[in-house]
């Protein structure tokens, strides 16, 4: 994304994805009903003052369950990209470095998992495990990794070649320090922009899965399943479906701008 | 999670359930919508729309059985019995049933002047012909009397033999799968005559194209009701989820739409372009007990939850006011269903007696198996978990999809579950039999209850004709059952079904069909 304003991109996507953040840590203060205080006479309401975002079919404020779910979907969204993060960079360093019958492996495993589409295995993983958190970490980073260890390795296999990483051993440092030190830090810009673009597939992910009842367990307010509960009401009662559905839209618009603003970022640097 | 209507009748899911996913309702008033004084105007197509799969097969006895392939058999066949919109017993292809004093021996006297679609007289050979058919092949709803014998007596009448007294027998034989047809199938081949089958019933195949999601009947000039059908034609037509149904309707675009969804009722009701229709069906929301292992193998604890619950606002919410409030569990449409029996109510203070009783610690954790696809399901499940915290019992919620529930809860792997379930027929042995009795073939629908006093009344109620002794029979045993609470009944849902208000005559029947030879379109 090439911008007249370099950084505007950047500031946008800062600005929308530390909002919600904002909002979801802050959720006890910006509303003061429990998500999860079920009010079976009071269901179905409009949006109104004191539900500005309407009720669902259990009388629970939609507002509350908005931004109780983001404080939910933002964390497993973040914490689900760590751990396939730091799988994936290990494995892509060590093969791009070492390159031989251990880039051989590691390529045959990326090529076997990548051969699948992503939400085949994510699902017959969370069928496996079972449904709630746990799984979605487990499932997810199984999958995500490979991501990370492509490009990484790509990137390692190109400098490992280069004069100044055989410079580097040749003045006796050893190859955790050329490889952590030298190595690593060329790969980190894209490895930033890779995972703040994970992040929305896993988001979208983690609402896919709670959308089929495969996620996040109940009472646990999250977009999915609140999606899920409205979908019945799209044409009579829209708010339910509506506002977690934009939820999850402003969230990925959010980190999609951050990702090209840090990318933009990067590219000008170099 | 897609709504697909899987729905099975009997076999793999279970005879006495299935039905699964989108939840249903639960009602009132049954019916036709008939204006009462109108006179009936011959002529016209009408058009369905219904969600599910096409319709794929129409063998009466094939292994499984879709709602939608069922819902299309007895438009093109007739049973001896039917079940009226009251659940009733009617005579249809047999006018009249009798059994001997001692039970083994039925007798049903044939309709005189029935022909088939193809103007061929029907005759007792068809009826043993079929009958026979279906002893040998089972399918997907087996006949469960024990019949040693079936004969023609002569062209009009025909003897069933059984081994032990049956009461359910002229229920039994009001199922989809009793289905009269042609003797030696017209000497055709299975894959010949079902896929242009000839039967008695109002309407045959027209146009039928299994890949398609359109599927016509044309009237049936043959039919023994005099001057009906009234309709030249019904056009079915699948759509693909409950918002399509809706708007196909509001659209105009057919003139009928069965199933209707729960939450559309209210809007459909206030648009005076439309009619809404309700009967109480045979399906249930319930929630099942692992009685045999776990937590709720301890008596007080199931009745500590029973009372928890208060299944009068939880049907009100789920069912948006479309169903009724379960009771015992035998749904209120199945004959002899007491809707006085002594059950445990709605009462928090008793509930917690009955934990404290139980001996199990405030904040135990308890894990909840539910069949996910179900909005109104899913919305229950969390308004079991709400109420069982307020006596202090922790509730996981499980949410499997069908096929990984219909494995693990039969596996008893389990604590407690809660799914949709529905009666095979309308005689409340069907039920007694798939759920309480522990002779049965499901080991108590999963649940493994056991009692010796209900395992006798049931082998009783089996053999008892009809009539008060046997009335009483069932409301000891739903008594019984209700205090040891096996199960929980949560709500008894209806069906739905709304037309355009240019259609009349329609019956809705508590099995979920449509009837449809009095149907007929105003001009």
């Amino acid at each position: 994304m090439t911008s007249t304003r370099p950084g505007a991109t950047l500031v946008a996507g800062l600005a929308v994805v530390g909002t919600m953040i904002v909002l979801a840590i802050a959720a006890p203060l910006v509303t003061g009903h429990d998500p999860t205080a079920l009010g079976l006479t009071a269901g179905l309401q409009p949006p109104s003052w004191s539900h500005p975002f309407g009720t669902d079919q259990l009388g629970r404020d939609v507002w509350a369950r908005v931004v109780y779910a983001g404080r939910t979907d933002l964390r497993v969204g973040v914490l689900a990209v760590l751990a396939p993060l730091a799988v994936g960079t290990l494995l892509g360093l060590l093969a791009g470095y070492f390159g031989g019958p251990l880039d051989r492996v590691v390529r045959f495993v990326i090529d076997t998992v990548m051969a699948f589409p992503f939400y085949v295995i994510v699902l017959a993983l969370v069928a496996v495990l079972g449904t709630g958190e746990r799984s979605i970490y487990l499932a997810l980073a199984a999958v995500a990794w490979v991501n990370y260890a492509r490009v990484v390795r790509n990137g390692t296999r190109g400098f490992a070649g280069e004069n100044w990483v055989a410079a580097a051993r040749g003045g006796g440092l050893s190859r955790r320090r050329v490889i952590g030190r030298h190595i690593l830090p060329n790969a980190v810009p894209q490895l930033i922009v890779l995972a703040v673009t994970d992040v929305v597939f896993v988001i979208l992910a983690i609402v896919t899965l709670s959308y089929l009842g495969l996620g996040i367990r109940p009472p646990t307010p999250d977009w999915g399943t609140m999606i899920f509960d409205g979908q019945a009401f799209v044409t009579t009662q829209w708010w339910i479906a509506v506002f977690p559905g934009l939820a999850v839209l402003v969230t990925g618009i959010g980190f999609s701008l951050l990702a090209d603003g840090l990318a933009d970022l990067y590219r000008e640097r170099d | 999670m897609r709504i697909h209507r899987t729905a099975a009748f009997g076999a793999v899911a279970v005879t006495a359930m299935a039905m699964v996913l989108s939840g249903c309702s639960g009602g009132s008033s049954s019916g036709s919508t008939a204006a009462a004084d109108s006179e009936p105007v011959a002529g016209g197509a009408l058009t369905i729309a219904r969600t599910g799969q096409n319709v794929s097969d129409l063998d009466p006895v094939a292994k499984t059985l879709t709602s939608n392939n069922a819902y299309t058999l007895d438009k093109i066949f007739d049973t001896l019995t039917t079940q009226d919109g009251d659940g009733a017993l009617q005579p249809s292809l047999a006018t009249e049933w009798k059994a001997s004093s001692d039970g083994l021996t039925w007798t049903f006297t044939l309709r005189s002047g029935v022909k088939f679609s193809n103007g061929d007289a029907l005759t007792a050979k068809d009826v043993v012909y079929s009958i026979e058919r279906h002893l040998k092949v089972g399918g997907a709803l087996p006949l469960s009397a024990p019949i040693t014998g079936v004969k023609a007596v002569d062209d009009g009448t025909v003897e069933v033999k059984l081994s032990k007294a049956y009461t359910p027998l002229a229920t039994e034989l009001a199922t989809f799968a009793s289905s009269i047809v042609p003797d030696d199938l017209d000497g055709k081949s299975e894959k010949d005559f079902f896929a242009d089958p000839v039967g008695t019933g109002p309407f045959k195949v027209g146009t039928w194209d299994k890949n398609s999601s359109t599927f016509e009947l044309v009237k049936n000039t043959n039919y023994w009701q005099s001057g009906k059908p009234y309709l030249d034609s019904v056009s079915y037509t699948t759509v693909s989820d409950d918002n399509s149904l809706v708007q196909q309707l509001q659209g105009k675009q057919v003139d009928v739409i069965q199933d209707v969804p729960m939450a559309n009722v209210a809007a459909l009701k206030s648009n005076s372009a439309l009619t809404v229709d309700t009967v109480g069906s045979w399906n249930q929301d319930q929630v099942f007990f692992n009685t045999s292992d776990g937590p709720f193998a301890n008596r007080d604890l199931r009745r500590a939850v029973a009372q928890a619950v208060d299944r009068a606002t939880l049907t009100q919410t789920t069912t948006f006011g479309t169903g009724t409030t379960g009771t015992t569990y035998i749904p209120a449409t199945v004959r002899y269903s007491d809707q006085s029996a002594d059950i445990l109510k709605y009462d928090v203070a008793a509930a917690k007696a009955d934990l404290a009783k139980s001996g199990v610690a405030a904040g135990t954790t308890v894990k909840l198996l539910v069949e996910s696809g179900s909005q109104a399901r899913g919305q229950q499940a969390q308004i079991i978990q709400a109420a069982l915290k307020e006596i202090g019992l922790t509730v996981e919620i499980e949410q499997k999809d069908s096929a990984t529930f219909w494995t693990t809860f039969p596996s008893k792997d389990y604590e407690f579950a809660l799914t949709t379930v529905i009666a095979d027929t309308g005689d409340p042995d069907n039920v007694t039999y798939w759920q309480v009795d522990s002779h049965g073939v499901s080991d108590s629908f999963h649940t493994g209850y056991q009692s010796d006093e209900v395992d006798k009344l049931a082998a009783q109620g089996r053999e008892t004709p009809d009539g008060d002794a046997r009335k009483d029979i069932y409301a000891k045993i739903q008594q019984l059952v209700a205090q040891d609470s096996p199960t929980l009944s949560l709500d008894y849902a209806a069906n739905i079904l709304s037309t355009q208000s240019s259609v009349h005559g329609i019956e809705l029947i508590p099995n979920g069909t449509l009837q449809l030879q009095d149907a007929w379109i105003a001009q």
